[in-house]
């Protein structure tokens, strides 16, 4: 008995500890300390999974996802990449940033349905 | 200026009610299908067709006689209704047809939690015609899910199996991390059946003072309408003696007393328990409810994984409960037994879904579904080794 406890118990918590930022539905802005004037706020996506990455502490991130523009804004779901919203020259991140993203969301929500 | 005030605290208004129904809209009806929908199958056909013969109406008992058919023959089965939901299928899940008619079996619809947050509703009713008889069937699901609370409403109707379930359920929800979390709560659930309770064995064991039958079990055939009829035979010198019987309008039933008994008067015990069972008002039974959901999706691997577990403090809140599922061992000679205590019980209920693409050209999936509730256990479960030639 406790063999299959413990042969149901190990892929949970390998998969509890396999988690990732990409899962699910997730909103992920990259930018550094000397763009947070131009991030935008993650409280129109409260709804799924939000994340804020700093270059001086996920660099190794950054450069897995190959951030080459700061801010950028990426839409995963389920660690794929569905959009990458990316600044301009300005440093700033389109006007149109948010309802992209949320039109993209749209799509994916309306897929489940 | 009064009027210019009116007309922007009209505008005003306006805009705040016209965003309060996008709102709404928004809300309830966003992603949701409005279906009609209906189908139509050849009927059961009985495998092996079934003769007899009947005696020429012109004729003897040995002249040619006529065959007949005897199989039953029942007109087409069809199934139409009508219905709108707006249910989120699981990553995992796929959807069967390009449309929705009610016959989807979504895991949503078991599993604690959901697909998406929010309101999500099936409502569906259906008439259908099975064998020749006509039915009527619903279900009704209502949910909303947040990160912290789980609301869920159900009512289900199955005409052909006369099934009827009810449920209201509230939780809180701590999730662990995105993939995990836990829920407890309690759950309303209705049954029909008195488990337990079988009337017609008090009936026919119910004794006097003496030991004997207050209900001789031939009895029951004059309860309804059947009357025994004494008969002797001669036979090689001896004088045998039975009873025949005969139905309500005088037809002969059975030739002995035990053809009666092994025939009719099995038909007439089951009548007499759903007449008696019928007299009971369904049950509501009011439990704690505690619950688990662990979902991992990746295109090449996924694991859901859900348990409910009602430990054993149910009360129950409707219905009569002496006959309740507390006193389901409790009967004996004659009725409920002196003395007797209720006894709690313990439901529960699991699923798991699992998929597994090991390469482009092989995948293992498994899902499986258990639920005790009661003395009714339902499962079903199934296994695929997928492999694909290329």
């Amino acid at each position: 008995m406790r063999l299959w406890i413990l042969v149901l118990l190990l892929p949970f918590s390998l998969l509890l500890n396999a988690q990732s930022f990409k899962e699910d539905i997730s909103v992920v802005q990259y930018s550094a300390p000397f763009t947070s004037d131009s991030e935008i706020s993650l409280k129109p996506f409260n709804d799924y999974n939000i994340y804020n990455f700093c270059i001086t502490e996920k660099g190794d991130i950054f450069k897995k996802e190959k951030i080459k523009f700061l801010p950028t804004v990426i839409l995963y779901n389920n660690g794929k990449e569905i959009i990458r919203v990316e600044s301009d020259i300005t440093l700033s991140l389109p006007e149109n940033c948010k309802d992209t993203i949320l039109q993209h969301i749209d799509k994916l929500i309306e897929s489940k349905f | 200026m009064k009027k210019l005030l009116t007309l922007i605290f009209l505008f005003l208004s306006f805009n705040v009610q016209g965003q309060f129904f996008k709102d709404l809209y928004k809300e309830l009806f966003k992603y949701s299908t409005i279906y009609v929908a209906g189908d139509i199958k050849n009927s059961y056909q009985e495998p092996v067709k079934d003769y007899f013969v009947r005696t020429n109406p012109d004729g003897g008992l040995y002249d040619i006689p006529e065959v007949v058919d005897g199989t039953e023959y029942h007109e087409f089965d069809y199934r139409y209704g009508i219905g709108i939901r707006k249910l989120a299928r699981f990553d995992y899940e796929i959807k069967d047809k390009h449309y929705y008619d009610g016959s989807e079996k979504n895991t949503g619809l078991s599993a604690p939690t959901s697909a998406v947050k929010g309101l999500e509703y099936v409502f569906h009713f259906e008439k259908e015609r099975e064998r020749g008889e006509m039915f009527e069937n619903h279900r009704y699901f209502l949910r909303h899910t947040g990160k912290h609370h789980i609301v869920k409403l159900e009512s289900r109707a199955k005409g052909n199996v006369d099934f009827k379930y009810k449920s209201a359920e509230i939780r809180g929800r701590v999730p662990i991390g995105k993939k995990l979390s836990f829920s407890a709560g309690a759950i309303y659930r209705s049954h029909q059946k008195p488990y337990g309770y079988n009337p017609i064995e008090i009936w026919l064991n119910e004794t006097d003072e003496n030991g004997n039958a207050v209900n001789p079990w031939y009895t029951l055939g004059f309860d309804y309408g059947y009357d025994d009829h004494f008969v002797t035979i001669e036979y090689q010198g001896s004088t045998l003696y039975d009873w025949y019987w005969t139905d309500p309008d005088g037809n002969v039933v059975a030739h002995t007393d035990l053809e009666f008994r092994e025939n009719v008067f099995t038909d007439l015990m089951n009548r007499y328990n759903q007449e008696i069972w019928s007299e009971l008002d369904a049950f509501g039974v009011l439990s704690p409810i505690i619950g688990m959901d662990f979902i991992h999706y990746k295109d090449k691997f996924w694991l859901h994984f859900y348990a409910n577990y009602l430990p054993p403090f149910h009360k129950y809140v409707q219905g009569d409960e002496d006959f309740s599922y507390l006193n389901r061992n409790n009967w004996g000679v004659g009725g409920l037994m002196d003395g007797s205590e209720h006894e709690q019980w313990d439901d529960y209920q699991a699923g798991i879904i699992m998929g597994w693409k090991l390469n482009k050209s092989i995948g293992l999936f498994i899902e499986g579904e258990y639920t005790k509730f009661w003395d009714s256990e339902i499962y079903n479960s199934s296994i695929g080794l997928n492999v694909t030639l290329r």
